[in-house]
């Protein structure tokens, strides 16, 4: 399935179905991270929602700054 | 003490997180400054280098205020979704509203800083908005409800310390809220004269991470804003045009 993550393409294995599944197929799951699915910034506890192809995610963190 | 919103912090200083060359000497820094809130951006994760090293993950966050800033906003619109994701961390409830309206020189934009604040308060966020030192502007953001106001004393990074000092003098006694001057801060001298005005705390970033020696530079910064508020505190006299002798005129004993 071809999703949009941070403005690339990327192919993810059929069993990656959740945000959550997206996550850990990244090796972010240790990581402070939001995901905004669709335009819709999702919660820490709504990481189990279903993904569909061509969904676009924006996954941001905290950096350094003032 | 220090309280915005329902917190209290016992120190005045806070930290801005930025340009810092090196994870070891930051948390160092961190550490002498004593500082109980930090600052943050929040940028698009690097997906494709996931084991990238993280701040957060190298200090106890459960020790510090996390304060994200909307850095990167040129509208209130952006600011405000800036302040979403950030809160949907669920890690903070606090956000720096920063929103430049000028590139060359960093200043914000006023108007979209106070829609920013406006819809950011509604949402029920704690928010400190960076502003100008416009007095009629910091006491419209107070009305509004922000939690503290956060007034620049130069340009942000410029270290060119506190450059008007008179208007910060004006939204300081005008304030019912926390003052904290924000950006522009170069030396230890230069956070010691704001709080000395009567700043309730000093946010600063590139003075420390920028130093040759963050580490001492944070320490320094630490005890000038200490010593600032204390002289505050303390009431200091009143300036006179002519000098006025701090010894006895009368008693001197003459020679021969």
């Amino acid at each position: 399935m071809q999703l949009r993550v941070n403005g690339h393409f990327i192919d993810v294995p059929e069993e990656v179905q959740t945000v959550a599944a997206l996550v850990d197929f990244l090796a972010l799951q240790s990581k402070v991270i939001i995901v905004e699915q669709n335009g819709v910034i999702l919660q820490a506890d709504e990481h189990e929602r279903a993904i569909q192809p061509s969904d676009s995610f924006e996954i941001v963190t905290f950096v350094g700054g003032g | 003490m220090l309280t915005i919103g329902e917190k209290q912090f016992t120190s005045r200083l806070l930290l801005g997180t930025g340009k810092f060359t090196d994870f070891d000497v930051q948390q160092q820094a961190i550490a002498a400054s004593e500082t109980e809130i930090l600052t943050f951006a929040v940028r698009r994760m690097n997906i494709f280098e996931p084991t990238q090293p993280n701040l957060l993950e190298k200090i106890d966050v459960s020790k510090y205020t996390l304060l994200p800033n909307t850095a990167g906003a040129k509208t209130a619109e952006e600011a405000v979704r800036i302040a979403q994701l950030a809160k949907a961390s669920g890690l903070c409830d606090m956000i720096k509203v920063e929103v430049i309206g000028c590139d060359r020189s960093l200043l914000p934009d006023p108007i979209e800083t106070l829609k920013a604040t406006e819809k950011l308060l509604e949402l029920g966020f704690i928010v400190l908005p960076y502003t100008s030192d416009d007095v009629v502007l910091a006491r419209h953001l107070q009305e509004l409800g922000a939690h503290a106001i956060m007034p620049g004393a130069s340009p942000i990074g410029s270290g060119q310390g506190v450059i008007n000092p008179l208007n910060l003098q004006f939204i300081m006694e005008q304030s019912t809220v926390p003052v904290i001057v924000d950006a522009g801060i170069g030396t230890p001298a230069d956070a010691a004269y704001a709080m000395q005005l009567g700043a309730d705390g000093v946010l600063l970033n590139t003075a420390v991470s920028g130093a040759q020696n963050p580490i001492q530079m944070a320490r320094a910064m630490k005890y000038a804003i200490e010593a600032g508020r204390m002289g505050y505190e303390a009431g200091a006299i009143p300036k006179k045009e002519y000098g006025i002798a701090s010894s006895p005129q009368k008693g001197m004993s003459p020679i021969g």
